[in-house]
Protein backbone atom coordinates (compact mmCIF):
# COMPACT_ATOMS: atom_id res chain seq x y z
CA UNK A 1 0.00 0.00 0.00
CA UNK A 2 2.74 2.61 0.97
CA UNK A 3 6.51 2.38 0.41
CA UNK A 4 7.44 2.18 3.79
CA UNK A 5 6.05 -1.25 3.99
CA UNK A 6 8.03 -2.91 0.90
CA UNK A 7 11.48 -1.84 2.72
CA UNK A 8 12.76 -3.38 6.12
CA UNK A 9 11.61 -1.69 9.38
CA UNK A 10 15.31 -0.93 10.29
CA UNK A 11 16.21 1.25 6.85
CA UNK A 12 13.49 4.17 8.71
CA UNK A 13 16.49 4.21 11.40
CA UNK A 14 17.06 3.14 14.38
CA UNK A 15 13.59 2.89 16.69
CA UNK A 16 12.14 5.82 17.92
CA UNK A 17 10.37 3.21 20.79
CA UNK A 18 11.66 0.07 21.56
CA UNK A 19 10.35 -1.77 24.37
CA UNK A 20 11.91 -5.31 25.96
CA UNK A 21 10.37 -7.80 28.31
CA UNK A 22 8.02 -4.72 29.97
CA UNK A 23 6.07 -6.32 32.89
CA UNK A 24 3.14 -4.16 34.51
CA UNK A 25 1.41 -4.78 37.37
CA UNK A 26 -2.59 -3.73 38.48
CA UNK A 27 -2.01 -3.91 42.45
CA UNK A 28 -0.79 -7.50 42.52
CA UNK A 29 -2.17 -8.61 39.72
CA UNK A 30 0.15 -8.84 36.60
CA UNK A 31 -1.03 -7.85 33.70
CA UNK A 32 2.16 -7.75 31.23
CA UNK A 33 4.77 -10.89 31.16
CA UNK A 34 7.40 -9.35 28.98
CA UNK A 35 6.19 -7.10 26.27
CA UNK A 36 8.39 -6.62 23.22
CA UNK A 37 7.94 -4.47 20.68
CA UNK A 38 9.01 -1.76 18.40
CA UNK A 39 8.30 1.50 16.64
CA UNK A 40 10.56 2.80 13.77
CA UNK A 41 10.60 6.48 13.22
CA UNK A 42 7.20 7.50 10.57
CA UNK A 43 5.58 4.20 11.55
CA UNK A 44 2.29 3.55 11.96
CA UNK A 45 2.32 -0.02 14.19
CA UNK A 46 -1.29 -1.78 15.44
CA UNK A 47 -1.07 -3.89 18.68
CA UNK A 48 -4.21 -6.51 17.42
CA UNK A 49 -5.75 -8.90 20.37
CA UNK A 50 -8.43 -9.49 22.23
CA UNK A 51 -10.03 -7.72 24.98
CA UNK A 52 -8.57 -7.88 27.99
CA UNK A 53 -5.09 -9.18 26.44
CA UNK A 54 -2.73 -6.04 27.42
CA UNK A 55 -3.43 -3.58 25.00
CA UNK A 56 -4.44 -0.50 26.63
CA UNK A 57 -2.60 -1.31 29.43
CA UNK A 58 0.34 -1.47 27.05
CA UNK A 59 -0.37 1.67 26.00
CA UNK A 60 -0.36 3.12 30.12
CA UNK A 61 2.38 1.81 30.77
CA UNK A 62 4.11 3.06 27.79
CA UNK A 63 2.78 6.60 28.92
CA UNK A 64 4.08 6.17 33.04
CA UNK A 65 0.38 6.29 34.22
CA UNK A 66 0.72 2.17 35.06
CA UNK A 67 3.56 2.97 37.94
CA UNK A 68 4.22 -0.39 38.77
CA UNK A 69 6.62 -1.84 35.67
CA UNK A 70 9.73 -3.51 34.82
CA UNK A 71 11.88 -4.25 31.57
CA UNK A 72 12.79 -1.67 29.40
CA UNK A 73 11.16 1.12 27.63
CA UNK A 74 13.58 3.22 25.47
CA UNK A 75 12.63 6.33 23.34
CA UNK A 76 14.17 8.45 21.49
CA UNK A 77 17.06 5.97 22.53
CA UNK A 78 16.64 7.28 26.20
CA UNK A 79 14.90 5.13 28.92
CA UNK A 80 11.64 6.81 30.32
CA UNK A 81 10.95 3.93 32.65
CA UNK A 82 11.21 6.15 35.63
CA UNK A 83 9.98 8.87 34.15
CA UNK A 84 6.59 10.82 35.64
CA UNK A 85 3.89 10.91 32.77
CA UNK A 86 4.18 14.33 32.43
CA UNK A 87 7.97 13.84 31.86
CA UNK A 88 7.02 11.25 29.07
CA UNK A 89 4.67 13.61 27.38
CA UNK A 90 7.64 16.37 27.09
CA UNK A 91 9.71 13.15 25.76
CA UNK A 92 7.67 13.98 22.78
CA UNK A 93 4.82 11.04 23.52
CA UNK A 94 1.37 11.91 23.01
CA UNK A 95 -1.32 10.16 24.08
CA UNK A 96 -4.87 9.91 22.96
CA UNK A 97 -7.09 7.50 25.62
CA UNK A 98 -9.58 5.28 25.18
CA UNK A 99 -13.23 7.19 25.87
CA UNK A 100 -11.41 10.57 23.98
CA UNK A 101 -10.91 12.11 27.25
CA UNK A 102 -12.77 15.12 25.96
CA UNK A 103 -13.41 17.51 29.23
CA UNK A 104 -17.31 18.53 29.48
CA UNK A 105 -16.08 21.62 31.81
CA UNK A 106 -14.03 23.06 28.89
CA UNK A 107 -15.10 24.54 25.71
CA UNK A 108 -13.97 22.99 22.52
CA UNK A 109 -10.99 25.83 21.87
CA UNK A 110 -10.13 24.97 25.46
CA UNK A 111 -9.90 20.93 24.93
CA UNK A 112 -7.97 21.91 21.78
CA UNK A 113 -5.56 24.25 23.57
CA UNK A 114 -5.22 22.58 26.51
CA UNK A 115 -1.91 20.28 25.66
CA UNK A 116 0.70 22.10 26.47
CA UNK A 117 3.29 22.30 23.72
CA UNK A 118 6.03 19.65 24.65
CA UNK A 119 8.28 18.95 21.79
CA UNK A 120 10.13 20.32 18.31
CA UNK A 121 9.59 17.90 15.98
CA UNK A 122 8.84 20.12 13.41
CA UNK A 123 5.23 18.48 12.92
CA UNK A 124 3.09 20.86 15.15
CA UNK A 125 -0.35 22.11 13.42
CA UNK A 126 -0.83 25.57 14.36
CA UNK A 127 -4.45 26.34 15.59
CA UNK A 128 -5.49 27.73 12.24
CA UNK A 129 -4.42 24.55 10.26
CA UNK A 130 -6.19 22.71 12.73
CA UNK A 131 -9.19 24.76 12.15
CA UNK A 132 -8.86 24.39 8.73
CA UNK A 133 -8.77 20.45 8.61
CA UNK A 134 -11.44 20.29 10.93
CA UNK A 135 -13.99 22.95 9.97
CA UNK A 136 -16.38 21.64 12.20
CA UNK A 137 -14.09 22.37 15.23
CA UNK A 138 -13.72 26.17 14.15
CA UNK A 139 -17.91 26.55 13.91
CA UNK A 140 -18.51 24.20 17.47
CA UNK A 141 -15.40 25.92 19.37
CA UNK A 142 -17.52 27.81 22.46
CA UNK A 143 -19.17 24.77 23.15
CA UNK A 144 -18.37 22.54 25.73
CA UNK A 145 -16.28 19.13 24.09
CA UNK A 146 -18.90 16.76 25.31
CA UNK A 147 -21.51 18.47 22.90
CA UNK A 148 -19.85 16.94 20.40
CA UNK A 149 -20.85 14.31 18.26
CA UNK A 150 -18.62 10.88 18.91
CA UNK A 151 -16.69 11.45 15.39
CA UNK A 152 -16.11 15.12 16.36
CA UNK A 153 -14.64 14.43 19.95
CA UNK A 154 -12.40 11.77 17.93
CA UNK A 155 -10.96 14.68 16.03
CA UNK A 156 -10.63 16.71 18.74
CA UNK A 157 -8.88 14.09 20.60
CA UNK A 158 -6.14 13.56 17.93
CA UNK A 159 -6.55 17.21 16.61
CA UNK A 160 -5.04 18.49 20.29
CA UNK A 161 -2.31 16.57 20.38
CA UNK A 162 -1.13 17.41 16.88
CA UNK A 163 -0.20 20.95 18.23
CA UNK A 164 2.33 19.70 21.17
CA UNK A 165 4.80 18.96 18.70
CA UNK A 166 5.24 15.28 19.79
CA UNK A 167 7.11 12.88 17.39
CA UNK A 168 4.63 9.43 18.64
CA UNK A 169 1.00 9.16 19.57
CA UNK A 170 -0.84 6.51 21.37
CA UNK A 171 -4.21 6.15 19.81
CA UNK A 172 -6.37 3.76 21.51
CA UNK A 173 -9.38 2.49 19.74
CA UNK A 174 -9.89 5.63 18.06
CA UNK A 175 -13.13 4.27 15.83
CA UNK A 176 -14.81 2.33 19.11
CA UNK A 177 -18.71 3.12 18.54
CA UNK A 178 -18.04 5.23 15.28
CA UNK A 179 -20.26 5.13 11.92
CA UNK A 180 -18.53 3.88 9.32
CA UNK A 181 -18.18 7.04 6.95
CA UNK A 182 -16.78 8.77 10.32
CA UNK A 183 -14.23 5.71 10.93
CA UNK A 184 -13.53 6.59 7.13
CA UNK A 185 -12.32 10.24 7.97
CA UNK A 186 -10.11 9.20 11.52
CA UNK A 187 -8.07 6.95 8.18
CA UNK A 188 -7.60 10.12 6.77
CA UNK A 189 -6.49 11.81 9.18
CA UNK A 190 -3.96 9.03 10.10
CA UNK A 191 -3.14 8.68 6.80
CA UNK A 192 -2.19 12.63 7.40
CA UNK A 193 -0.34 12.29 10.36
CA UNK A 194 2.05 9.84 8.81
CA UNK A 195 2.60 12.37 5.94
CA UNK A 196 3.58 14.52 8.25
CA UNK A 197 6.09 11.51 9.24
CA UNK A 198 4.54 11.06 12.94
CA UNK A 199 5.29 7.62 14.26
CA UNK A 200 1.67 5.79 15.77
CA UNK A 201 0.94 3.55 17.91
CA UNK A 202 -2.63 2.15 17.48
CA UNK A 203 -4.34 -0.13 19.66
CA UNK A 204 -7.50 -0.86 17.66
CA UNK A 205 -10.60 -4.14 17.08
CA UNK A 206 -11.60 -3.06 13.90
CA UNK A 207 -8.99 -5.21 12.01
CA UNK A 208 -9.92 -3.84 8.45
CA UNK A 209 -9.55 -0.03 9.90
CA UNK A 210 -5.86 -1.30 11.15
CA UNK A 211 -5.13 -3.26 7.67
CA UNK A 212 -5.90 -0.44 5.56
CA UNK A 213 -3.79 2.28 7.67
CA UNK A 214 -0.40 0.19 9.94
CA UNK A 215 2.54 -0.56 7.85
CA UNK A 216 3.11 -3.26 11.16
CA UNK A 217 1.33 -5.67 13.63
CA UNK A 218 2.06 -7.21 16.27
CA UNK A 219 -0.59 -9.63 17.94
CA UNK A 220 -1.19 -9.30 21.66
CA UNK A 221 -2.19 -12.07 24.14
CA UNK A 222 -2.39 -12.82 27.79
CA UNK A 223 0.04 -9.76 28.44
CA UNK A 224 2.70 -10.92 26.09
CA UNK A 225 3.30 -10.21 21.78
CA UNK A 226 2.62 -13.55 20.37
CA UNK A 227 3.65 -12.44 16.55
CA UNK A 228 4.57 -9.69 14.59
CA UNK A 229 4.75 -9.05 10.82
CA UNK A 230 4.73 -6.55 7.81
CA UNK A 231 1.43 -5.65 6.19
CA UNK A 232 2.86 -7.23 3.03
CA UNK A 233 2.66 -10.83 4.93
CA UNK A 234 -1.12 -10.18 5.96
CA UNK A 235 -3.10 -12.11 3.30
CA UNK A 236 -0.83 -15.17 4.48
CA UNK A 237 -1.70 -14.46 8.19
CA UNK A 238 -5.68 -14.08 7.29
CA UNK A 239 -5.81 -17.96 8.86
CA UNK A 240 -3.74 -17.80 12.08
CA UNK A 241 -5.38 -14.01 13.13
CA UNK A 242 -9.01 -14.66 12.80
CA UNK A 243 -7.55 -17.64 15.20
CA UNK A 244 -6.13 -15.55 17.64
CA UNK A 245 -8.34 -12.85 17.70
CA UNK A 246 -11.68 -14.79 17.67
CA UNK A 247 -13.02 -13.29 14.47
CA UNK B 1 -39.57 56.34 60.62
CA UNK B 2 -39.86 54.02 58.03
CA UNK B 3 -41.10 50.69 59.09
CA UNK B 4 -41.16 46.94 56.66
CA UNK B 5 -42.69 44.13 57.85
CA UNK B 6 -43.55 45.96 61.74
CA UNK B 7 -39.52 46.21 61.65
CA UNK B 8 -37.71 49.83 61.90
CA UNK B 9 -35.88 49.99 58.33
CA UNK B 10 -32.49 51.26 60.07
CA UNK B 11 -32.97 48.25 61.85
CA UNK B 12 -33.30 45.73 59.11
CA UNK B 13 -30.57 47.16 56.76
CA UNK B 14 -28.43 46.69 59.92
CA UNK B 15 -29.11 43.04 60.03
CA UNK B 16 -28.73 42.88 56.20
CA UNK B 17 -25.13 44.63 56.90
CA UNK B 18 -24.25 41.60 59.30
CA UNK B 19 -25.46 39.14 57.39
CA UNK B 20 -23.85 40.29 54.23
CA UNK B 21 -20.14 40.49 56.39
CA UNK B 22 -20.68 37.01 57.64
CA UNK B 23 -21.71 35.96 54.33
CA UNK B 24 -18.29 37.44 52.92
CA UNK B 25 -16.50 35.12 54.72
CA UNK B 26 -18.22 32.02 54.20
CA UNK B 27 -18.11 32.92 51.02
CA UNK B 28 -14.20 33.04 50.69
CA UNK B 29 -14.01 30.21 52.94
CA UNK B 30 -16.11 27.94 51.09
CA UNK B 31 -14.86 29.16 47.96
CA UNK B 32 -11.30 27.68 48.99
CA UNK B 33 -12.79 24.75 50.35
CA UNK B 34 -14.88 24.04 47.10
CA UNK B 35 -11.77 24.41 44.81
CA UNK B 36 -9.50 22.06 47.10
CA UNK B 37 -12.38 19.70 47.17
CA UNK B 38 -12.85 19.48 43.25
CA UNK B 39 -9.16 18.55 42.47
CA UNK B 40 -7.97 17.04 45.30
CA UNK B 41 -10.65 15.15 46.97
CA UNK B 42 -9.76 16.18 50.04
CA UNK B 43 -12.03 17.58 52.45
CA UNK B 44 -10.24 20.33 54.34
CA UNK B 45 -10.87 19.92 57.82
CA UNK B 46 -7.96 22.29 58.17
CA UNK B 47 -9.70 25.02 56.46
CA UNK B 48 -10.76 27.04 59.50
CA UNK B 49 -7.37 26.73 61.09
CA UNK B 50 -5.75 28.47 58.11
CA UNK B 51 -8.08 31.40 58.59
CA UNK B 52 -6.98 31.58 62.14
CA UNK B 53 -3.40 31.64 60.77
CA UNK B 54 -3.84 34.53 58.79
CA UNK B 55 -5.56 36.43 61.84
CA UNK B 56 -2.77 34.99 63.68
CA UNK B 57 -0.30 35.86 61.37
CA UNK B 58 -1.32 39.62 60.78
CA UNK B 59 -1.23 40.03 64.70
CA UNK B 60 2.07 38.78 64.78
CA UNK B 61 3.33 40.71 62.23
CA UNK B 62 2.28 43.98 63.80
CA UNK B 63 3.59 42.95 67.43
CA UNK B 64 6.84 41.67 66.33
CA UNK B 65 7.67 43.68 63.10
CA UNK B 66 5.49 46.52 63.07
CA UNK B 67 3.79 45.80 60.23
CA UNK B 68 0.11 47.46 59.55
CA UNK B 69 -2.52 46.31 58.33
CA UNK B 70 -2.36 46.71 54.36
CA UNK B 71 1.51 44.94 54.60
CA UNK B 72 -0.36 41.99 56.40
CA UNK B 73 -2.94 41.39 54.15
CA UNK B 74 -0.27 41.05 51.15
CA UNK B 75 2.43 38.86 53.37
CA UNK B 76 -0.18 37.03 55.85
CA UNK B 77 -2.03 35.31 52.59
CA UNK B 78 1.86 34.29 51.36
CA UNK B 79 3.18 33.44 54.68
CA UNK B 80 -0.31 31.42 55.14
CA UNK B 81 0.19 29.61 51.13
CA UNK B 82 3.32 28.73 52.09
CA UNK B 83 2.28 26.30 55.12
CA UNK B 84 -0.38 25.15 52.87
CA UNK B 85 1.87 24.44 50.22
CA UNK B 86 4.42 22.64 52.90
CA UNK B 87 2.12 20.93 54.02
CA UNK B 88 0.76 19.26 50.99
CA UNK B 89 4.03 18.20 49.42
CA UNK B 90 5.27 16.81 52.84
CA UNK B 91 2.22 14.96 54.21
CA UNK B 92 -1.21 15.59 52.59
CA UNK B 93 0.52 14.19 49.15
CA UNK B 94 0.93 10.59 50.81
CA UNK B 95 -2.59 10.29 51.26
CA UNK B 96 -4.36 10.72 47.85
CA UNK B 97 -4.13 6.86 46.80
CA UNK B 98 -6.06 5.89 50.41
CA UNK B 99 -9.64 6.62 51.23
CA UNK B 100 -10.44 10.10 51.69
CA UNK B 101 -11.37 9.78 54.80
CA UNK B 102 -7.45 9.61 55.98
CA UNK B 103 -7.09 13.26 54.04
CA UNK B 104 -10.51 14.32 55.98
CA UNK B 105 -8.69 12.91 59.50
CA UNK B 106 -5.33 14.07 58.57
CA UNK B 107 -6.71 17.63 57.95
CA UNK B 108 -8.93 17.18 61.29
CA UNK B 109 -5.68 16.50 63.33
CA UNK B 110 -3.23 19.22 61.46
CA UNK B 111 -6.47 21.41 62.96
CA UNK B 112 -6.40 20.51 66.41
CA UNK B 113 -2.46 20.59 66.41
CA UNK B 114 -2.77 24.25 65.28
CA UNK B 115 -5.76 25.44 67.46
CA UNK B 116 -4.26 24.00 70.79
CA UNK B 117 -0.62 24.95 69.27
CA UNK B 118 -1.85 28.88 69.55
CA UNK B 119 -3.84 28.55 72.44
CA UNK B 120 -0.59 27.34 74.21
CA UNK B 121 1.69 29.83 73.31
CA UNK B 122 -1.02 32.99 73.23
CA UNK B 123 -4.33 31.32 75.64
CA UNK B 124 -7.52 31.72 74.53
CA UNK B 125 -8.81 34.69 74.89
CA UNK B 126 -9.05 37.41 72.32
CA UNK B 127 -6.42 39.98 70.45
CA UNK B 128 -7.75 43.05 69.63
CA UNK B 129 -6.56 43.93 66.00
CA UNK B 130 -7.77 47.55 64.61
CA UNK B 131 -8.76 48.43 61.27
CA UNK B 132 -6.62 51.00 59.30
CA UNK B 133 -7.17 54.78 60.26
CA UNK B 134 -8.29 55.44 57.44
CA UNK B 135 -11.48 53.01 57.72
CA UNK B 136 -12.09 53.66 61.12
CA UNK B 137 -15.74 55.95 60.37
CA UNK B 138 -19.02 55.42 59.35
CA UNK B 139 -21.38 56.34 56.56
CA UNK B 140 -24.61 57.27 57.99
CA UNK B 141 -27.55 57.78 56.03
CA UNK B 142 -31.39 57.80 56.72
CA UNK B 143 -31.79 53.45 55.58
CA UNK B 144 -27.91 52.56 56.90
CA UNK B 145 -24.80 52.85 59.39
CA UNK B 146 -22.12 51.69 57.29
CA UNK B 147 -18.80 51.43 59.18
CA UNK B 148 -16.80 51.81 56.33
CA UNK B 149 -13.95 49.07 57.32
CA UNK B 150 -17.42 46.38 57.09
CA UNK B 151 -18.55 48.10 54.08
CA UNK B 152 -14.62 47.42 52.27
CA UNK B 153 -14.78 43.89 53.30
CA UNK B 154 -17.55 43.06 51.89
CA UNK B 155 -16.33 44.82 48.73
CA UNK B 156 -12.83 43.26 49.39
CA UNK B 157 -14.77 39.70 49.62
CA UNK B 158 -16.91 40.63 45.99
CA UNK B 159 -13.67 41.39 44.18
CA UNK B 160 -11.71 38.19 45.24
CA UNK B 161 -14.88 35.55 44.90
CA UNK B 162 -15.07 36.79 41.43
CA UNK B 163 -11.54 37.22 40.47
CA UNK B 164 -11.16 33.73 41.48
CA UNK B 165 -14.32 32.56 39.35
CA UNK B 166 -12.35 34.23 36.60
CA UNK B 167 -9.18 32.92 37.40
CA UNK B 168 -10.63 29.61 36.85
CA UNK B 169 -13.16 29.60 34.39
CA UNK B 170 -10.90 32.04 32.06
CA UNK B 171 -7.44 31.37 32.52
CA UNK B 172 -5.22 29.09 31.06
CA UNK B 173 -4.29 27.52 34.39
CA UNK B 174 -7.86 27.21 35.06
CA UNK B 175 -8.50 25.26 32.21
CA UNK B 176 -5.91 22.98 33.55
CA UNK B 177 -7.60 23.01 37.04
CA UNK B 178 -10.98 22.37 35.73
CA UNK B 179 -9.61 19.37 33.06
CA UNK B 180 -7.81 17.77 36.23
CA UNK B 181 -10.60 18.13 38.21
CA UNK B 182 -12.51 15.67 35.33
CA UNK B 183 -9.45 13.49 34.80
CA UNK B 184 -6.11 14.41 36.26
CA UNK B 185 -4.25 11.41 34.76
CA UNK B 186 -4.93 12.20 31.65
CA UNK B 187 -3.95 16.09 32.22
CA UNK B 188 -0.65 14.82 33.76
CA UNK B 189 -0.35 12.28 30.23
CA UNK B 190 -0.78 15.75 28.23
CA UNK B 191 2.55 16.83 29.76
CA UNK B 192 0.92 18.98 32.45
CA UNK B 193 3.10 18.96 35.79
CA UNK B 194 -0.44 17.38 37.95
CA UNK B 195 1.43 17.23 41.47
CA UNK B 196 2.51 20.65 41.49
CA UNK B 197 -1.12 22.27 40.30
CA UNK B 198 -1.97 20.26 43.25
CA UNK B 199 0.00 21.99 45.35
CA UNK B 200 -0.31 25.17 43.85
CA UNK B 201 -4.29 24.82 44.31
CA UNK B 202 -3.96 23.68 48.05
CA UNK B 203 -1.36 26.25 48.85
CA UNK B 204 -4.11 29.05 47.17
CA UNK B 205 -7.18 27.35 48.68
CA UNK B 206 -5.46 28.03 52.18
CA UNK B 207 -4.10 31.19 50.99
CA UNK B 208 -7.76 32.37 50.31
CA UNK B 209 -8.68 31.33 54.02
CA UNK B 210 -5.69 33.24 55.03
CA UNK B 211 -6.93 36.47 53.74
CA UNK B 212 -10.48 35.92 55.05
CA UNK B 213 -8.47 35.89 58.77
CA UNK B 214 -6.80 39.30 58.17
CA UNK B 215 -9.51 40.88 56.83
CA UNK B 216 -11.98 39.07 59.72
CA UNK B 217 -9.51 40.18 62.47
CA UNK B 218 -10.75 43.98 63.23
CA UNK B 219 -14.32 42.96 62.62
CA UNK B 220 -14.10 39.70 65.39
CA UNK B 221 -10.99 39.53 67.11
CA UNK B 222 -7.99 37.40 66.99
CA UNK B 223 -7.95 34.14 68.67
CA UNK B 224 -7.09 30.30 68.54
CA UNK B 225 -11.03 29.35 68.36
CA UNK B 226 -11.76 31.79 66.09
CA UNK B 227 -11.98 28.81 62.90
CA UNK B 228 -13.49 26.48 64.35
CA UNK B 229 -16.15 28.82 65.36
CA UNK B 230 -16.96 28.99 61.73
CA UNK B 231 -15.73 25.58 60.33
CA UNK B 232 -18.80 24.00 61.11
CA UNK B 233 -21.04 26.80 59.16
CA UNK B 234 -18.33 26.70 56.17
CA UNK B 235 -19.40 23.11 55.50
CA UNK B 236 -22.94 23.50 55.78
CA UNK B 237 -22.42 26.13 53.03
CA UNK B 238 -20.42 24.03 50.64
CA UNK B 239 -23.01 21.04 51.58
CA UNK B 240 -25.81 23.45 50.24
CA UNK B 241 -23.85 24.97 47.33
CA UNK B 242 -22.95 21.88 46.14
CA UNK B 243 -19.78 19.75 46.73
CA UNK B 244 -16.81 21.08 44.18
CA UNK B 245 -19.44 23.99 42.60
CA UNK B 246 -17.18 26.96 42.89
CA UNK B 247 -19.93 29.78 41.90
CA UNK B 248 -22.41 27.97 44.10
CA UNK B 249 -20.18 28.09 47.21
CA UNK B 250 -19.87 31.82 46.53
CA UNK B 251 -23.49 32.63 46.24
CA UNK B 252 -24.64 30.14 49.13
CA UNK B 253 -22.07 32.10 51.07
CA UNK B 254 -23.63 34.77 50.76
CA UNK B 255 -26.90 33.83 50.79
CA UNK B 256 -26.87 32.09 54.01
CA UNK B 257 -24.96 34.87 55.39
CA UNK B 258 -27.88 37.66 54.54
CA UNK B 259 -30.69 34.60 55.88
CA UNK B 260 -28.41 34.41 59.16
CA UNK B 261 -28.75 37.94 59.52
CA UNK B 262 -32.79 38.07 58.58
CA UNK B 263 -33.28 35.70 60.71
CA UNK B 264 -31.51 37.46 63.89
CA UNK B 265 -34.70 40.06 62.74
CA UNK B 266 -37.41 38.17 62.34
CA UNK B 267 -36.69 35.07 64.80
CA UNK B 268 -33.37 35.82 67.05
CA UNK B 269 -33.91 32.25 68.55
CA UNK B 270 -33.50 30.49 65.16
CA UNK B 271 -30.58 32.45 63.78
CA UNK B 272 -28.09 30.27 64.89
CA UNK B 273 -29.29 26.92 63.24
CA UNK B 274 -30.83 28.49 60.42
CA UNK B 275 -28.12 28.04 58.30
CA UNK B 276 -28.31 24.13 59.55
CA UNK B 277 -32.32 23.91 58.85
CA UNK B 278 -31.78 24.98 55.24
CA UNK B 279 -28.89 22.58 55.02
CA UNK B 280 -31.51 19.60 56.13
CA UNK B 281 -34.67 20.96 53.88
CA UNK B 282 -31.90 21.48 50.79
CA UNK B 283 -30.43 17.98 51.11
CA UNK B 284 -34.53 16.51 51.73
CA UNK B 285 -34.83 18.20 48.19
CA UNK B 286 -31.65 18.06 46.25
CA UNK B 287 -28.88 16.20 48.01
CA UNK B 288 -26.49 17.42 45.19
CA UNK B 289 -26.70 21.14 46.48
CA UNK B 290 -28.28 23.77 44.97
CA UNK B 291 -25.73 24.12 42.56
CA UNK B 292 -23.82 21.02 42.16
CA UNK B 293 -24.38 18.39 39.45
CA UNK B 294 -26.51 15.35 39.99
CA UNK B 295 -24.69 12.17 39.64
Amino acid sequence: MTDGSATPREARGPALLKVRGLEAWYGESQALYGVDLDVYPGETVTLLGRNGVGKTTTLRSLMGILRKRRGEIDFDQRSILRLAPHRVAHAGMGFVPEERGIFASLTVEENLLLPPKVANSGMEMSLEEIYTLFPNLLERRHSPGTKLSGGEQQMLAIARILRTGVSMILLDEPTEGLAPVIVNRIGEMLAALKAHGLSVLLVEQNFRFAARNADHFYVMDHGVMIDSFAVAELPEKREALNTALGV
Amino acid sequence: MTMILGMPLPVLTGQLLIGLINGSFYALLSLGLAVIFGLLRVVNFAHGAFYMLGAFTAWMLGQYLGIGFWGALLLAPLIVGLVGAVVERTMLRRLYDLDHLYGLLFTFGLALLLEGLFQHVYGASGKPFSAPDAMKGVVRTDFVTVPIYRGWVVIASLVLCLGTWALIEKTKIGAYLRAATEDATLVQAFGVNVPLLLTLTYAFGCALAGIAGVLAAPVFQVSPTMGSNLIIIIFAVVVVGGMGSILGAIATGYLLGIVEGLTKVFYPEAANIAIFIIMAVVLMLRPAGLFGKEY
